[in-house]
């Protein structure tokens, strides 16, 4: 009886460990880079909302504050969403008989909210408060972007765990000062390596220890 | 040999099943059966006679003035009531009168002030306070100048009133200041009247030397921006 397998088929049999192990880590590869891609977090997807909001407007050409809209956002866990009422502050006056804003006027004559379109969403098992955030130097364009260049809103950041933990790990790299914590334009100065680390003694962050322990965000 | 492949069986289908299980408790804990703040369908009506936490007292009188907070030169004290309005400095930061600020005026108290302005009032009064906020540029009707004489002369409790309850083309803005913020704005509305009009020459040398250096810088910036203009 003739032997079955060639004396090659050792040399097919060693290569394809080698492929079968090539294979099992380019699906690892694949899946991990995959829910990286903005396909999976749709950041830089812009959001349709039903008023045609824009923040380029109101923040970059009118210069207003975001806290003038997102008033709780030094007080509660939630930032806020403006109410109608904030809007027709202006808008009783400006822009008062165009068309877009009907459904501004509209919620304001019958009391029922716009219902805005939510863009930033935490997954509901993390606890997220935006009060110790920028109570404690974070301010908003480190998490948001450009709000001021943002016609439509969209994220600019995965709000992926990883990402949380690579400002949970080194605070001292994004801390700014009161002052500058509402700035659209902030860049880290040049000298933000001892700079952060000062601010970050002023805010009494806690250590990487306590920030990166599970129990901080998984409550 | 059965009993084992049966073993293996029930094996398999548990971890297929576990599998299956946790891949949906992925989504229901990504997405609680909750409302989220401010998620359509989570508002509701607030029934009437509802009282927020802390807004019981949201609207306090204005306190009288135990202590006038600046005390005005003996000159201008005796000037004033003669010919009002006719010394135009120095003006003393919170009018001696009945009415007054419910605390004693710090530099803590001012750069709050100063930050809610800042949100709040900015946008139409201007920074200043001459009504030349960016919305007023835009076309809503121009809000009156802080350094108008009705104004510098009107008592605290007038522009708590405003900020309270609004004022003609001005909402009120009860919901986003609170009672406490809105003394302060008003401390700092007093600060941005007395720039306004203060005395140069009262000032300390060396804030004199900043002003006049700020002002040299202006008046350069200025003529630099109408030659590139040409």
């Amino acid at each position: 009886m003739p032997q079955i397998f060639p004396r090659s088929a050792n040399t097919l049999a060693r290569f394809s460990i080698v492929l079968v192990g090539l294979i099992a880590g380019g699906a690892l590869w694949f899946i991990l880079n995959f829910n990286r891609t903005t396909y999976v977090t749709q950041a830089f997807v812009a959001r349709q909302q039903p008023v045609q909001f824009s923040h380029k407007h109101h923040v970059g050409d009118d210069g207003i504050d975001c806290r003038y809209c997102h008033q709780t956002v030094e007080k509660t866990a939630s930032a806020g969403l403006p109410s109608t009422k904030t809007c027709m502050n202006c808008h009783s006056q400006l822009f008062a008989n165009v068309p877009y804003l009907e459904i501004v006027r509209e919620s304001w004559r019958s009391g029922k909210p716009i219902e805005w379109q939510r863009v930033h969403d935490l997954p509901d098992f993390s606890y997220f408060n935006h009060s110790i955030h920028v109570n404690k130097g974070v301010g908003c364009s480190t998490c948001h972007g450009r709000v001021d260049l943002m016609p439509l809103m969209w994220n600019t950041q995965s709000l992926q765990m990883e990402w949380c933990l690579s400002c949970h790990r080194a605070p001292e790299k994004v801390l700014r000062e009161q002052k500058d914590i509402t700035k659209m334009d902030w860049v880290a100065p040049p000298d933000q390596d001892v700079k952060g680390k000062e601010l970050a003694k002023q805010y009494n962050i806690q250590s990487t220890s306590v920030l990166t322990s599970c129990s901080t965000c998984h409550r | 040999m059965l009993k084992h492949r049966g073993r293996a069986l029930i094996l398999s289908l548990l971890v297929a099943g576990g599998a299956v299980a946790a891949s949906g408790c992925r989504q229901d804990m990504h997405d609680n059966p909750r409302y989220e703040p401010y998620e359509a369908g989570s508002h509701r009506e607030i029934p009437e006679g509802t009282v927020a936490r802390g807004a019981i007292d949201t609207n306090p009188s204005a306190p009288k003035v135990v202590q006038a907070a600046a005390s005005p030169t003996p000159a201008a004290g005796a000037a004033a009531p003669a010919v009002p309005g006719a010394t135009p400095a120095p003006v003393s930061a919170v009018p001696v009168g009945e009415d007054g600020l419910p605390f004693r005026i710090t530099k803590q108290i001012l750069d709050r002030g100063q930050n809610r302005y800042n949100i709040s009032c900015l946008p139409c009064h201007g920074a200043l306070g001459d009504g030349n906020g960016m919305i007023a540029l835009r076309g809503i009707r121009r809000p009156p100048s802080y350094h108008d004489e009705r104004l510098r002369k009107a008592p605290t409790s007038y522009f708590y009133d405003v900020i309270t309850n609004g004022f003609g083309a001005m909402s009120n803005y009860a919901d986003q200041l609170t009672p406490e913020d809105r003394w302060k704005v008003i401390a700092y509305i007093r600060v941005l009247q007395l720039s306004q009009r203060a005395d140069g020459n009262q000032l300390k040398e060396g804030d004199r030397q900043k002003l006049e250096e700020a002002e040299h810088a202006t008046e350069g910036h200025q003529t630099a921006g109408g030659h590139s203009n040409q």
